[in-house]
Formats: structure tokens, sequence, C-alpha cells
């Protein structure tokens, strides 16, 4: 009689254990993974009028191309470098690849490379790691009209727009034009203050081209705000890599730039918004601890033109100097705490500079004081020309009355001179 | 007792039957399986019947980041470049062993696949790498973007990597002579790249990158043998007489290394140097 219940649990087994419950009825990952990569396919693909493409590298900077991608993996592109890379289209291959998350691989050197490039005369970064910038991006996001990546190394940014029909085959030759001539500009203007009026919001505004960075610094109670970011340059204006956040509203772009510089104001749209600018020789805002900062944080810094007066770029007019390549000031040159800026002349080669040592007052003004003297490393090259200049710059940068310190970017300082608002002095 | 083992006899039943389904295998392929997918143009034509048919050597000019060292700043090469360097491999490299080691040779000592790389490989220690031999099959060719076949200094600086690497292949598959490893063992270390080829070559050595270890003299010696040519070898010898028995002893042991493989080595170097004259014409 027992066996019954063992015949019972065989076939409650037999009723129980089949019962296939489908759960799963939508695609396998293969199939959605495919579905996918080509619908990212098409959406390049598609664009009759191509992407236009801003690139953020992980070193700084920002930099705008205009991308055709065809339908046989092959893509053309332009790059507001230079003259030539904005004028001539290269061709080379992409594919879209299933790595981590949809990639998109850049997968033959063209203009983006250059500045992955790992060889630092063509990406003019370090040695072995170039600007630090990507050529495989991961799709973050995408929407009809635009497409976020990141890059799979170095995770830079870059910004996928569909071009419009008037942004065509032209555009970055627009763009490079902008840069050399519109925002130059702002290295024009006699002073170097810039206030910025939003509304009722107020900065002190400064525009970087070396290191294309800008910074806003707010002058009254309600915006004791510090923001500086990465721009790239559009046709008409600038594209910030972060937003900036004023009053609840968010700004991405600058455009529609008026400069007036004899005058000294200007006005654009920021976002939308109309903004104002008056360039002016009184102190906004300053920051004491970037002085700070600028002498602890990095080994050293580079200018590529030396002092900036009254608009005027160069003013010692250092880069005529033959094979001239650069100022350096290196903090903490030797141990003894001497300080010096080194002029390199002769491609890099030689260099010559005054040494001294640097102060920081309570008010964050730097001073280069205690000349001790010229330090060189081939006296024997150094002509009346090359002497004359940089005794010139010595005496700017030896101003007893110092420098007041802007940070500008992540590693960009400005030097104003506490005296003279006209005279200035950028480092990246 | 019997119904003990109707009973199990169910269970078995049940068990073998109770859960058949039909299980339907997906029809969509796997993405990526087999190698990824782009349209051929006429370089991909060229690659496919010069290095895939005939010897099933995949060339691969596009960027595949884990083919190479994935924590290091590459770039792909520029398409203008990729069959340039692969002319230049095919003359100088597969034309003279399949010449004078028969067709068969290259099937048998394979490189499966070339990875071409735009850039050198920057090292921490601040030397670049030119090019990487892996698991006997595999070679990276890098620097292709400063290739020119009219360069002969760039054209016997990368054949150099390459039959380098080959030879890393060849003893990866054959051991080095035994007698190789009392030559110069007292020269090998780790920061070769202190030394000049000049300090080398008077210590016994052909090249300073020959001192890093036994295997990269052996493949040195070779590659320099073949490309850089016996006059540059001789020469070496000429400037450095004290060190001749070495260098010497070392030719010795390539010569009758290659015996061993079937080839002559002296047919060989003679066969390649026609290879070069010919690309760089």
């Amino acid at each position: 009689m027992k066996y019954i219940y063992y015949y019972l649990v065989v076939l409650i087994m037999f009723i129980q254990s089949c019962q296939s419950n489908k759960d799963f009825d939508g695609l396998r990952p293969d199939e959605r993974l495919n579905k996918q990569l080509a619908t990212y396919y098409d959406q390049l693909a598609s664009a009759e009028n191509g992407w236009i493409a801003y690139l953020f590298p992980d070193a700084g900077g920002g930099y705008t191309f205009k991308f055709y991608f065809d339908r046989d993996n092959r893509i053309r592109m332009y790059a507001d470098y230079d003259a030539t890379t904005a004028s001539v289209a290269k061709e080379s291959s992409y594919r879209l690849r299933a790595a981590q998350i949809p990639s998109l691989y850049f997968d033959t050197y063209s203009y983006i490379h250059m500045l992955a490039d790992p060889d630092p005369q063509i990406s003019g970064g370090d040695a072995g790691k170039g600007r630090y910038s990507d050529f495989e991006f991961s799709i973050v996001s995408a929407s009809a009209d635009s497409i976020r990546m990141i890059g799979n190394l170095n995770k830079s940014e870059l910004l996928l727009v569909r071009a419009k029909a008037t942004q065509g085959e032209n555009f970055i030759q627009q763009v490079y034009a902008f840069n050399q001539q519109k925002l130059a500009d702002f290295d024009r203007f006699i002073y170097y203050y810039n206030k910025l009026t939003v509304g009722d919001h107020t900065f002190q505004f400064t525009l970087n081209r070396d290191l294309k960075t800008v910074s806003f610094r707010g002058t009254g109670a309600i915006d004791s705000i510090t923001f500086f970011t990465e721009y790239a340059t559009t046709a008409n204006g600038i594209r910030f890599r972060t937003p900036l956040n004023v009053g609840g509203q968010q700004f991405d772009v600058m455009q529609d730039f008026n400069l007036n510089i004899a005058a000294g104001t200007g006005e654009f749209t920021l976002g939308t918004v109309h903004a104002k600018l008056n360039n002016q020789a009184s102190v906004l805002t300053r920051q004491p601890q970037d002085a700070t900062s600028m002498y602890m944080v990095k080994y050293q810094y580079f200018s590529a033109t030396g002092f900036f007066m009254a608009g005027q770029t160069d003013v010692h007019k250092l880069q005529d100097i033959p094979g001239y390549a650069g100022i350096r000031f290196i903090p903490l040159r030797y141990v003894d705490g001497t300080d010096v800026f080194y002029l390199f002349y002769n491609n890099g080669q030689y260099y010559i500079g005054p040494a001294f040592k640097t102060q920081i007052d309570a008010q964050g003004i730097m001073r280069f004081t205690n000349f001790i003297g010229f330090d060189g490393n081939s006296s024997g090259t150094i002509t009346q020309d090359i002497a004359d200049r940089i005794t010139a710059f010595t005496r700017s940068a030896l101003d007893p009355e110092g420098f007041y310190v802007y940070r500008t970017g992540r590693t960009g300082y400005d030097l104003v001179s506490v005296k003279d608002s006209r005279v200035w002095l950028r480092f990246r | 007792m019997y119904r003990y083992a109707y009973f199990l006899l169910l269970l078995v039943f049940g068990m073998l039957t109770g859960c058949k389904k039909t299980e339907v295998l997906p029809t969509e392929p796997i993405n990526g399986l087999g190698g990824d997918d782009w349209t051929f143009n006429a370089l991909d034509d060229y690659l496919y019947e010069n290095f895939v048919i005939p010897y099933n050597i995949e060339v691969k000019y596009k960027w595949d980041p884990y083919e190479v060292n994935f924590n290091r700043n590459l770039v792909p090469p520029q398409e203008n470049k990729v069959r340039p360097v692969m002319e230049t491999v095919k003359a100088v490299w597969m034309d003279p062993y399949k010449k004078i080691g028969g067709d068969d040779f290259l099937k048998k000592y394979q490189i499966l696949k070339y990875v071409l790389v735009g850039s050198p490989e920057y090292q921490e220690n601040g030397t670049v790498i030119l090019g990487t031999a892996e698991g006997g099959n595999k070679i990276i060719l890098f620097v292709v973007n400063y290739f020119a076949k009219n360069n002969r200094t760039e054209v016997v600086r990368m054949m150099h990597t390459i039959h380098h690497e080959f030879a890393h292949i060849l003893h990866q598959t054959i051991a080095i002579p035994q007698a190789w490893r009392t030559l110069s063992s007292s020269w090998y270390t780790a920061t070769w790249y202190n030394t000049t080829n000049e300090q080398a070559n008077k210590q016994g050595l052909i090249t300073a990158y020959a001192k890093s270890t036994m295997q990269e003299d052996f493949v040195e010696t070779i590659s320099t043998l073949l490309v850089e040519g016996q006059a540059h070898y001789d020469a070496v010898i000429a400037a450095n007489p004290s060190q001749e028995a070495t260098f010497r002893r070392k030719e010795e042991l390539v010569v009758a290394y290659y015996k061993e493989l079937g080839i002559d080595f002296r047919k060989l170097q003679s066969e390649v140097k026609v290879g070069i004259a010919l690309i760089t014409q």
C-alpha cells in the first residue's frame, strides 16, 4: 500500500518537471547588438551634410572636425589644426565594433589620430602619450542629431552634431578663420580685465587661445563662482566642454561675436542670452590662492609669446630671435629656492634667462625679486640682440610691484602686472 | 522486491523522456565571430591575394586594440603606407625564403599574422619598440607611417626588424645551439640601452640590443647578416679585430643552424640582398 505514495511522488514529478516557463521572448543579445550597430551605422552614414565633431582630449584644448561617413566604411574629414587640415579633406576608414560598449573606430590614420600620436613631433604633446586623445570611442548616448562619445583609452570626449545644409565642405575653413580673426581679438584689447555682464550677473572673463579655455569669475555676491572650461571653435563662436551654470540656466555656446577693440567693448550671445563685455583697467575680482597653487602645482610653465602689452602680442619681439622656442618659468629650479625664466632659442637647444627668488605675499601678489644674474647653457651664442631682448624681458618680469595671478585652465595661469593692467604674461 | 525494480524503471524512463524540449539554435550570427567585417577595397584585395591565399597570413592594418599593448598610446597606419610595406616584406623576407627553402618552408615555420602600427611604442625607460614577435606566429610592425621605399635606411631598418622577429619564430621552434651560450654570456644585461652599437661591437656583440639576452643576440646576428649584409658584418669585425673569433664563431653557428633547417644561409643572404636592391632601386 505504501508504494502508492512512491508512484504518487513520481507522478507529481512528471507533471511538475516539464513546465517550460517561457519567460523570455525578446531578442537575443547578439540580435540586439547587431541591430544597434546597424542603427548607428545608418545614422552616421545617412547625414548628407556630414557631422560636425568637437573633440576634447584629456590633455586639454578643444578641436573641431567635419566628418563625412559613407556606407563603405570610408570617412572623409577636415580638422581645424591649421590652414591645410582645414581645407584639404583626408580619407581613411572607420568601423563600428561591438566592444564592451558599441564603439566607433577610426581604424586607419587620419587627422584625428595626430592628437593621439605618441610621437611628440606630430602631436605636440608628451612623448609616448601625445595629447591624451583617442580614435576609438564608446557611444554613450545618441539622439537623432547628436551623438556623445567617450574615448576608450584616454577618456577624451567627442561630440558629434549633425551638420546643416549651410555647414558644407568649407565649414572647417570658416572655423579656422574665425579662430584666427575673431578670437584673436581677445588678445588685442588694451587691458587685461574684461567685465562680462549677463542680465544682472557680472563676471571677470578671460579667453585663453593658447589652452583653448574660457574662465568666468563671479564678481558679485550672487555669483561667487570660478568656472573654467575648454572650448572648441565653431564658425561663428565657441562651444564649451562643460556648460556654464548661471542663475539656474545652462550655457554651452558663445556666438555672434561683435567686438570693438578701439572702444574696448563687445557683445555676443551666451546660449540664447545677450551678453555685454567691457574691457577695463581695474581689477574686478581676485583669488589670492591662485599664486600659491601656480608656484606649487607644476614643475615648469611655458609661454609661447612672452609679454602682452596694450593689445600687442610679444612686445619684446622675442619671436624674432633665431630658433626661438618659448619662455619657460621653472619654479624651484635650484634646491636653494632659486627660480628662473629661461628663454629658449636655436630651436630649443640653448637657453638664457634670469635667476631670482619668488615671493608671494598674503594678497596673492607674486614678485620676482633678489635678482641673482643670468643663467644659460651656451654663453658663446648670445648675440647683442638676444642680450638686449632678454634684458628688456627681465626688466618687465622683475617689476618690484609684482603680478596678480589668474588661473585660466587646469594647467594655465596668467600673470597680470599690478602696476599696469595693460601688461600681462600667459603661461601653460 | 520487483516493485522496487518497476519503480526504478519508471523513474529512469521518466527522466529520459520527461523533459524533451525542441531547442532551436539561434540563426543570428554572433557579432564579430570570424573577425571584423568591412567593405573590401583594392588594398584589402591585394593583401588577400598575396598573403591570405598562398600562406594564410593575415595582415591586420586596421586598428584593433586587442592585438597590441592596450595601455600604450599607439596609432593605426596610414593606408597609403600599407602596400609599400607589405611589398617590401614580400620581396625581402618571403621571396628569399621561398626561393631557398622551398615553397613549404614558410608554411612550416609560419608567421600567421602581421599587425601594422603607425607609430613606435614608447617604453617607460625612454626606448621605443619597432617590432615584436609573439607566440611564434605573430609579428607586430611599428613605425609604418615613417616608411618609404626609396629610403634605404628605412627599408633596412624595417626588414631588420622582420628578419629579427622571424628568427625568433625559428628559434621558438628549434632551439638555439648550445654552443651559443658560452660566447657572450658575460655581457647580457637588462640595461642594454646604456650601450651604443660601437661599444657593443667592442664586446663581441653585433648591436646594442644584442646585449639584452642570448635570444636577442642570436636573432640580431642573423638579421644583421641577412639585411645589413655580410659586408657590414665584415666591416664590424675589421674594426674590432680583438673580437674576430667571437664574431666568426657566431657566424659559423648561424650557418650551421640554418643548415639544420635545410637552408643554405649564404644563398639566402644573397637573395635578401637582391630583394633590397629591387625595392630601393
